[in-house]
């Protein structure tokens, strides 16, 4: 079997290929090029495969056997309070929606100085162990969260304390050859190994389709599920918490009626919106942007909405509001009194990315090298050269609402 | 060779003359430590955020500043004219460094070891202390060294 290893850094792929099974295998190492958006000259070289999974957000690893993905991993040191824990989430829902088992590393606590107080502890929201169960639940495919090494459990009380105030706790590996890499000989990190070798494993074994059945029910795999469910419980993860604390969950009688501004005798709003009792709306009263929104929009999909693995298969509907939200029951609507959030941030987003495009252009304007995306761009048009924050919003929310304008789907 | 590479063989070299790393970062390394601003500095569009430095390492009493690059790329050089210069940087990099008895930042810049890169980097060296260059094989050239702090 042929293996191929997509690496955002080399380091940390040599760090995974070296303390796994991988480091036995016929491999290649090949350098990953997340988007048209950021990488004009190289994105389109991608696979196809590899680009389906890019779509949503770039993990910072993917591995696959003779073009099929087998697992990707996404790796953060950030402190992962409140939304940050989510920030990345897009990236893990990029893999599972292409049925691709995710790794993610992220730190249990990590040590934040903030101005006029000592060094403190940021510790995990909880939550984000709900939320990759719940994908595991939808997907039937493995989301696994393993701590980046920390000395957070040898100096809980008092951050000041630890020797790594630098690195904010951080452990990085040792080795020079896997800089920016977690120490590879922390527990998580062999844990991980084990699981990353169990998946090589099942899937060489029994081959890809049938593999993916099986990963859930491999001891190794649902250890490491129970032990995600006991730190929510033990950490006092709730449904209250961030980014779930900013939704409400309304009638969508409500928002057809808001969004009824926008009719006419020769439009109606479509069926999509409609075919559900109700709607989970995610208040952000805040200037149009990215992180960490988009991430949060993801983990608010599976924690609440979802029933399948389409975006159509929701309970209820997704809308993203950059407004505080009121209901007026009277005549059962929304008001959004919010001044930041103006359409026209997002317009001007998506204008600026459509600037990326060669389409426009003439054969004779064309440069050699600029054929192949050129020709990218004629059967995608514009799915990759999209910032990030606008294609994930538009992915997941059924509806994004600013207070001066919407943007809706029929169906 | 890509700018993770030129830093990883620039730190296992430093390491091996006996210089202690304090930091390192590479793009998307996540390892970077941002220096903030001094509370006074003129804030304009150089300075108004923090800086991430590629590498600081210390030696006796010398520290060593690197802005690494997978090729020439005049606006480092440009940038740490600046943050030498100024001083704008002076409190957080003296918070960094202090344990360390250092005396003296040298700023400079590490690059792969490329003929054509290296040609145009040296014709912008007035405003840096040094100028290294790694190759694949991790062997290390100084090529400007005002203050002899390689030696």
């Amino acid at each position: 079997m042929n293996y191929r290893i997509w690496y955002s850094t080399e380091p940390f792929a040599d760090f995974v290929i070296n303390n796994t099974e991988l480091k036995n295998k016929t491999f290649v190492k090949k350098k990953m090029y997340e988007s048209d958006a950021n990488n004009a000259k190289n994105f389109h070289t991608m696979p196809d495969h590899i680009k389906k999974i890019l779509y949503l957000d770039a993990p910072d690893l993917i591995v696959e056997i003779d073009h099929e993905p087998i697992f990707s991993i996404e790796v953060s040191t950030e402190a992962g309070t409140g939304h940050n824990a989510f920030q990345r989430f897009a990236r893990l829902a990029a893999s599972v929606e292409n049925n691709v088992p995710a790794f993610y590393i992220y730190p249990e606590a990590a040590i934040i100085t903030r101005k006029g107080s000592p060094p403190q502890w940021d510790k995990i929201n909880p939550l984000v162990f709900k939320a990759l169960d719940d994908v595991m639940s939808i997907y039937k495919i493995p989301a696994l969260l393993y701590y980046y090494p920390s000395d957070f459990r040898m100096h809980p009380a008092d951050a000041t304390t630890s020797p790594n105030l630098l690195t904010k706790g951080i452990l990085h590996d040792t080795n020079r050859n896997y800089a920016g890499s977690p120490l590879g000989t922390d527990n998580e990190m062999l844990r991980m190994f084990d699981a990353i070798n169990e998946i090589i494993a099942i899937f060489e074994r029994t081959g890809i389709i049938k593999g993916r059945e099986k990963l859930l029910s491999n001891r190794t795999l649902i250890d490491r599920r129970t032990f995600m469910n006991n730190e929510y419980v033990y950490k006092g993860g709730n449904l209250q918490m961030s980014p779930l604390s900013a939704t409400i969950k309304v009638k969508t009688e409500y928002l057809l009626n808001y969004l009824s501004q926008f009719e006419n005798q020769n439009y109606s709003i479509g069926e999509l919106l409609r075919s559900r009792e109700e709607t989970i709306i995610y208040k952000v009263d805040a200037l149009f942007r990215g992180d960490p929104y988009p991430g949060a929009l993801a983990a608010i999909d599976y924690l609440l909405c979802r029933e399948g693995k389409s975006f159509e298969e929701r309970k209820y509907n997704l809308v993203i509001a950059w407004s505080d939200v009121e209901l007026e029951d009277n005549a059962k609507t929304l008001i959004l009194n919010g001044t930041k959030g103006k359409i026209d941030d997002f317009i001007k987003a998506v204008q600026a990315s459509e600037n990326k495009n060669i389409l426009s252009k003439n054969y004779a304007q064309l440069e050699n090298h600029e054929i192949p995306r050129y020709y990218m761009q004629v059967r995608y048009g514009s799915t990759y050269s999209k910032v990030k924050h606008v294609r994930v919003f538009s992915y997941f929310a059924d509806a994004i609402l600013f207070p001066d304008g919407s943007l809706w789907r029929d169906a | 060779m890509r700018e993770e590479k030129v830093t990883i063989n620039l730190l296992k070299w430093l390491e091996s003359q006996g210089w202690s790393i304090i930091c390192h970062d590479f793009p998307q390394s996540g390892t970077g430590l941002m220096i903030h601003p001094n509370s006074n500095a003129n804030q304009n569009e150089k300075n108004k955020g923090g800086i991430i430095p590629d590498i600081i390492a210390v030696r006796n009493s010398e520290a060593a500043y690197f802005e690494n690059k997978d090729r020439f790329v005049k606006s480092d050089f440009a940038k740490l004219k600046e943050i030498k210069l100024s001083g704008n940087y002076s409190e957080g990099l003296n918070d960094l460094l202090k344990k360390y008895g250092v005396t003296k930042i040298n700023y400079g810049v590490g690059i792969p070891s490329l003929t054509k890169e290296i040609d145009k980097s040296k014709e912008h060296l007035d405003g840096i202390d040094f100028l290294v260059s790694a190759d694949n094989d991790g062997n290390i050239i100084i090529h400007h060294d005002i203050n002899r702090i390689f030696v």
